[in-house]
């Protein structure tokens, strides 16, 4: 798993945290189970994730993507609406650094 | 004081097959303790019940419906004197039932004693639950 990866799963950790470990355990694993969705591919995928906290939680998965964006925009410092949007940015950035990197 | 709901909501279910501190294992393999659960008619309905102070918000919502739904029951109580709309208004969407402590016991009952015609399982409950909420 790349860097971004890793740091989008974080925000996502962190942002589940405010439920409870528990809670937590039982999202990701219904995200997988029931929605197919690897914990590991959320960042690759986040409207198959949204998708599956909908199915969860019906407009309360709003309240859950609300405190997974939070995170992100602290993390980063980037602005962003919704979680799709951040998951975008934060990989267009990652992937402009890389690329950079990569020419330095 | 809610020490006193869980009694008497049993009480008033007596003859139906109504239990206190029910331990359920989720799909997800995670156990989760409920404070009364009740099987009619096929249905086995849990119940969480609130400290008196304890304000039902969209996260404790959240919280509690998880558990719910890891057990796989698509119906739920939640005896809360207080909570906020949001909270109220999710657990309506999800089909969880809020019921103050005082009202609880003759809902849960009556709930219990007439259930709907049944057309499904789920259909049922959220049928009956419906029904209890015109009551308000």
């Amino acid at each position: 798993m790349g860097e971004f990866e890793d740091k989008i799963l974080m925000c996502i950790d962190r942002g589940l945290n405010h439920l409870g470990e528990t809670v937590k355990y039982v999202i990701f694993w219904h995200i997988e189970n029931t929605f197919g969705l690897k914990r590991d591919k959320i960042p690759d995928k986040p409207e198959e994730f949204l998708r599956g906290l909908e199915g969860m939680y019906g407009s309360g998965a709003k309240i859950i993507e609300e405190d997974i964006v939070r995170e992100i925009i602290d993390e980063f410092g980037i602005e962003a609406n919704g979680f799709i949007e951040a998951v975008r940015k934060v990989k267009k950035a990652t992937d402009e650094h890389g690329h950079q990197r990569t020419h330095s | 004081m809610n020490m006193d709901i869980r009694g008497r909501i049993v009480e008033a279910l007596l003859g139906h097959n109504a239990r206190r501190d029910v331990t359920i294992k989720g799909m997800s393999g995670v156990e989760h303790r409920f404070d009364i659960v009740v099987e009619a008619e096929g249905m086995r309905i849990p119940i969480k019940v609130l400290d008196e102070d304890v304000v039902l918000d969209e996260l404790k919502f959240i919280r509690i419906y998880t558990e719910m739904l890891d057990v796989n029951l698509k119906a739920g109580i939640i005896i809360a004197d207080k909570f906020d709309e949001a909270g109220f208004n999710l657990a309506k969407e999800l089909n969880v039932l809020i019921l103050k402590t005082e009202e609880a016991p003759m809902k849960i009952k009556e709930f219990i004693k007439t259930p709907p015609p049944r057309a499904s399982r789920s259909s049922s409950i959220h049928m009956s639950l419906a029904l209890l909420r015109d009551d308000d």
